[in-house]
């Protein structure tokens, strides 16, 4: 097994950044994916 | 904030530490959930480089780890398991070390003294912070005291009671800060009885729609779902294979994680709380990638795959009509509340829905949002700050007749968005009662696709003609 690296790695770190921003956009941006696939029809907002 | 105290003023089911959180969010963008949105954005950042960080232990380098993380990200963002980033998500973030350690010890095999105490440091900083945040993720999160309390001394011939005194320490470096804090405030008391005392009394009155044999049934074989669960069942039996040393551990809570989706999709949102144990999945699909990633060529694919399956789940729980519509009416409300300055908002008999927040409302009284499992005490308070005319805003369903008489007995004035064009009025929703008349009823917001996305203020309000 590798050996566990304490130092920081930078690269990966900006880039998993760059990752969390675009995937919490995405889940923020669903709703426009809404008629884009097969989905449950429901109310939430109203009940 | 605004000079009033926690648990005195305003309660909530929730621990201060997330209110501390959700404060600092308000600081940095008082009038939407921008700045939330960038804390969410730095939570998931440290949960996700953790994940790489797992990954590692797997021996994997940096483009399959990854790769990894695209992966796992399904697992905790899927609509599957994740409504939206709550006090869970923070619990995670807190779990998120506790489960590298462990990965360090079983996998890595780093068994040493230091590693014994780092753990043991981390679990109980884990703890203390959790608990106060949603005390309910700090129970879920006991099941990782033995292991790390008496499996891991153990092998590395460590003391177990230094051990357990380092857990301790870790604990209190989380919980003396808030302790003296709340001291300060000279709310310490109000907190134990609110946060304990009166949401242990909540629990006990929640009831919610019953999980029949037929409706697990027809869950458990939609197609989203039997290809969510081949996949971490496969994994599992993976990690079981390659690891020695707590496989079972991994195994069951992965099959509590799989109950938790279960329950989350049958309509149970409250059991979101389980959810924290969203984290079991990383080792078990780190190694079940571990053998696929070791190609270079894999790594798009995956990661393209890992898109699509997020593409795929999110709308299994979203709909396009109630989240436009529901930033439309938070608009329209708020956007009526500004005619206050700093309203005082209750939530009469029902749930906050967040129109107070671009008004910046302050709560009108100790109980201004009803919790789920109400007691006849929070009911009692809401009533009295009606009676005595504490609430500039009020809102209540259009089906709560006697609460809507009440309202009306004490002057309040009546607003309802579909009056404006918004919605429809065949479903039941949310009425503004307001103490004074209002002005610009008619003005609805006017959002754009970047409105929507980032929760933001609405662009313009267009005047709106009826037809």
């Amino acid at each position: 097994m590798m050996q566990e690296r304490n130092k920081i790695d930078w690269t990966a770190l900006v880039l998993v950044a760059l990752y969390s921003l675009a995937a919490l956009l995405l889940v923020s941006w669903d709703g426009y994916l809404y008629d884009a696939w097969p989905h449950y029809d429901v109310n939430w907002f109203y009940t | 904030m605004n000079g009033m105290t926690p648990y005195v003023d305003f309660a909530d089911s929730k621990g201060p530490l997330l209110w501390l959180i959700y404060g600092v969010g308000y600081l940095l963008s008082p009038h939407n959930y921008l700045g939330l949105f960038w804390l969410s954005v730095a939570l998931y950042t440290f949960i996700f480089y953790y994940c790489y960080k797992c990954a590692r232990l797997f021996g994997l380098g940096r483009w399959p780890s990854l790769a990894v993380v695209a992966v796992v990200s399904v697992f905790m963002l899927s609509g599957l398991a994740h409504e939206e980033v709550k006090a869970e998500d923070y619990c995670n973030a807190l779990l998120a070390p506790v489960i590298y350690h462990f990965l360090q010890f079983t996998v890595a095999r780093h068994h040493s003294e230091r590693l014994v105490m780092r753990s043991a440091l981390t679990l109980g900083f884990a703890l203390g912070a959790s608990f106060l945040i949603k005390y309910s993720c700090t129970l879920m999160m006991l099941a990782w005291v033995p292991w790390m309390g008496w499996v891991m001394p153990r092998r590395c011939h460590c003391s177990v009671g230094r051990t357990w005194l380092t857990g301790i320490a870790g604990a209190l470096l989380a919980l003396a800060p808030m302790v003296l804090v709340l001291l300060a405030q000279g709310c310490l008391d109000d907190f134990l009885h609110e946060y304990i005392g009166v949401t242990f009394a909540t629990f006990g009155n929640m009831a919610g729609d019953s999980l029949t044999v037929g409706k697990a049934w027809s869950i458990l074989t939609d197609w989203h779902m039997l290809l969510y669960l081949t996949g971490l069942a496969a994994s599992i039996a993976l990690y079981g294979l390659h690891v020695r040393h707590g496989k079972w551990q991994v195994a069951a809570a992965a099959v509590w994680y799989l109950a938790v989706t279960l329950l989350n999709a049958a309509g149970r949102p409250y059991f979101n709380t389980l959810s924290t144990f969203a984290w079991y999945g990383t080792p078990v699909l780190a190694l079940m990638l571990t053998g696929v990633l070791r190609h270079k060529w894999t790594v798009l694919p995956v990661a393209a795959a890992t898109l699509a399956a997020i593409f795929l789940t999110v709308n299994h729980v979203s709909n396009i009509t109630a989240l436009s519509l529901e930033l439309k009416v938070q608009h329209y409300y708020s956007h009526l509340m500004t005619q206050y300055d700093h309203p005082r908002v209750l939530y009469l008999m029902t749930h906050d829905r967040g129109f107070g927040v671009q008004s910046q409302a302050l709560p009108a009284c100790k109980y201004w949002s009803l919790q789920m499992g109400f007691t006849q005490e929070m009911i009692d308070d809401q009533i009295q700050a009606v009676k005595q005319h504490r609430a500039d805003v009020v809102f209540v369903r259009d089906d709560n007749e006697p609460m809507l008489q009440l309202l009306q007995a004490e002057g309040y004035h009546t607003y309802d968005f579909t009056d404006a064009g918004l919605g429809e009025k065949k479903w039941h929703r949310n009425l503004l009662c307001s103490r004074k008349p209002l002005r610009d009823t008619h003005l609805v917001p006017h959002l754009t696709t970047a409105d929507v996305a980032l929760k933001r203020t609405a662009s313009s309000f267009d005047t709106f003609t009826t037809p």
